[in-house]
């Protein structure tokens, strides 16, 4: 990979692992370090990460730093409480984003992962299984709970309104 | 029973995506009649797909960014365009004498020796003209024409050209020249006296030379002066002449004493204009990008496809070489869907439309001619003021919400469609220009073939690529993609006959 092809894997890939990222860790700086890092791995590693194949690379590299961080640091707030968090605003597109935010909230790191990771980036299932060291299997079972999952909280999201 | 309810978890997602193999799919709706409540579960889970929040960005890009080690090639679509129109145009005089003293000059000076001379008798008009050859007949080019016109009243204009110059071939050249004496003995014997003098001599040498120079070697008057041969003639009137210019409306005074090049306004229809862009397998970036291929889904990509266009063009020749002007030009695109592995394109039916207003200023420079038709190097830059749409010729569902951006419509994933929309806004957007432009004289008006390189200077176009639920017409923004478009580009140009001169001696 280039010099050139490096700036452009930033312009065109750091904003989609940073989302990626932020809605699993909350925490805006860990976020933003994990980004780095992966960026820097790349660099690194530029003479043997194809630019065609950086992508994937940014998001494995990413994926396994956040897990590491969270379970070190082990500083995530994984449970918000549903019913307060919830207001009522203008737009249906804006209350269903703020619940499927709430939903995401109360998911399993893993099971976040693997749902952002089909659903933002379009990933494959056995591409999610490259990414994150899981079975394809284990892949479509967590993906599965997870919207299962997303699914109730929207329900009782509903209700409450 | 392969399904059960410690496995089914397993085959849920891929029978929600209807990925599932047939025996399979069957055993998960057995299992599922047996179990309502997962049933449930899953009917609920189809229609659940998350949105990126695209609001949220990374901020601190420019810390992660690497310098680029040699910055000039960040300068490079400037660079390039630019340097090579100034080394043509410094090296453009030597080119034009290189062509001039191998192709022109030379050849027809020496086709002519061993002429008699015979002073001219008629007005322009119908000076009889043959072509060129060894027989007694008479030859002229325009400027020898004018030069007898002219020698009946000669000017301190042309005397004080006479004392600069001191070329003492001029026989040689002179005898060529056949004058035919009928009609109007007394012009004939005042021009007869006029010629034999040495001045006029040198004087019409000079013009001879310059005349076959500027006008090529074949540019000889045949019994009248065609019209187009006058058209041609105003155009490029330092041609002829420097202080003379013809008039077009009155074929029997042609000569018409002027100073300087008289600005017009001509018109050009351009029928057909088709292109091949560019630099098509480069990766794009959203910010930047020459190339019309964007990723979406699936490593699947859309492609904008290859120009063609059509319009009007109205140009005001500001002097022989430079010229400004303006139009309208209606291009389109076609927008194809290409799967990963690169070999299918499928045409998506959309037909891309560009509508822009251009401003152009450019160079032209003959490289050469044959007769009235010659062969322009050109350059320019041109300022578009750009406006776009889309719209689709077969989609899937009703789009009756896209008012303000027609729109098209395909199918990526089995999970949802997707959407492609264009920036119907105006936007200004700068471009380098440059080709080869020959020109042939007809009848009535001129035709051009062109061949140019077309480069855009900035982005134009903003490509939307929304996932987009059919049912519901709910819309989430999942791309945009700016574009610049680089291409060359083949044209057939008619200019009309008429000319609007800006202002008239």
């Amino acid at each position: 990979m280039t010099r050139k092809e490096y700036n452009k894997c930033v312009d065109l890939y750091s904003d989609r692992v940073y989302r990626f990222i932020i809605k699993n860790m909350k925490h805006h700086e860990d976020a933003q370090d994990v980004v780095q890092n992966a960026f820097e791995k790349l660099w690194l590693n530029r003479e043997k990460v194809f630019f065609e194949k950086a992508r994937s690379y940014l998001f494995t590299v990413a994926y396994r730093n956040m897990i590491d961080i969270i379970r070190k640091v082990k500083r995530i707030d994984w449970v918000e409480s549903v019913p307060e968090q919830i207001q009522k605003s203008k737009s249906k597109t804006f209350e269903l984003r703020d619940s499927i935010n709430l939903g995401l909230s109360q998911l399993t790191d893993t099971q976040k992962s693997v749902i952002l990771l089909r659903d933002y980036e379009g990933y494959s299932y056995k591409e999610i299984a490259k990414i994150t060291g899981l079975t394809e299997a284990q892949v479509k079972v967590y993906i599965y709970r997870a919207r299962k999952k997303l699914q109730q909280i929207l329900v009782s999201v509903e209700k409450a309104i | 029973m392969k399904i059960n309810k410690l496995n089914y978890e397993v085959y849920a997602i891929d029978y929600i995506d209807g990925t599932l193999p047939q025996d399979l799919e069957a055993e998960m709706e057995t299992f599922l009649n047996m179990h309502p409540n997962i049933a449930k579960d899953i009917a609920m889970m189809g229609e659940m797909q998350l949105v990126p929040d695209t609001s949220i960005k990374f901020t601190a890009k420019n810390d992660l960014k690497k310098p680029m080690s040699f910055s000039i090639l960040n300068y490079m679509n400037w660079i390039v365009p630019v340097s090579l129109s100034l080394a043509f145009m410094a090296a453009y005089p030597s080119i034009r004498t290189l062509w001039h003293n191998d192709k022109a000059a030379s050849t027809v000076i020496e086709n002519q020796k061993n002429r008699q001379i015979k002073p001219v008798s008629r007005p322009i008009s119908s000076v009889d003209i043959s072509e060129q050859s060894n027989e007694t007949n008479a030859e002229l080019t325009v400027n020898e024409v004018i030069q007898y016109n002219k020698t009946n009243k000669l000017s301190s204009n042309t005397k004080k050209v006479v004392s600069n110059n001191s070329n003492n071939s001029i026989d040689e050249t002179f005898n060529t020249i056949i004058l035919e004496t009928e009609k109007k003995p007394a012009i004939s014997k005042a021009m007869n006296s006029s010629l034999l003098a040495d001045n006029e001599r040198i004087i019409a040498k000079n013009d001879i030379e310059k005349s076959i120079i500027d006008f090529g070697n074949r540019a000889i008057l045949k019994e009248e002066v065609k019209s187009e041969q006058l058209d041609f003639l105003s155009a490029y009137p330092n041609s002829l002449n420097a202080d003379y210019t013809l008039d077009t409306k009155k074929i029997d005074k042609l000569l018409t004493r002027k100073k300087g090049f008289l600005p017009y306004m001509a018109f050009t229809i351009v029928p057909l204009n088709i292109g091949n862009d560019l630099a098509k397998t480069t990766t794009i970036t959203p910010e930047n990008q020459l190339v019309r291929n964007i990723p979406v889904a699936n490593d699947n990509e859309i492609i904008i496809s290859n120009p063609k266009s059509f319009g009007v063009e109205m140009d005001i020749h500001l002097s022989e070489l430079f010229k400004v002007g303006t139009g309208f030009m209606v291009t389109n695109r076609n927008i194809l869907y290409s799967t990963s592995n690169g070999n299918t394109n499928t045409d998506l039916g959309i037909q891309y439309r560009t509508y822009s207003v251009p401003f152009m200023g450019a160079l032209k420079m003959p490289l050469g001619s044959s007769g009235l038709n010659t062969l322009n190097i050109k350059g320019g830059a041109v300022v578009n003021w750009m406006g776009e749409m889309n719209y689709q010729a077969n989609h899937t569902g009703s789009l009756d919400l896209e008012k303000n951006n027609t729109a098209s419509l395909f199918n990526t994933t089995d999970l949802t469609s997707q959407l492609i929309t264009t920036n119907d806004e105006l936007t200004f957007v700068p471009s380098l220009q440059f080709g080869l432009e020959y020109t042939r004289q007809l009848g009535i008006g001129q035709v051009s073939f062109a061949l140019d390189y077309n480069r855009q200077m900035s982005n134009i176009s903003t490509i939307n690529v929304w996932d987009y639920d059919i049912d519901t017409q709910f819309r989430t923004n999942q791309a945009l993609y700016n574009m610049r478009y680089e291409s060359v580009t083949a044209s057939v140009k008619y200019t009309l006959p008429y000319r609007w001169y800006l202002k008239r001696k």
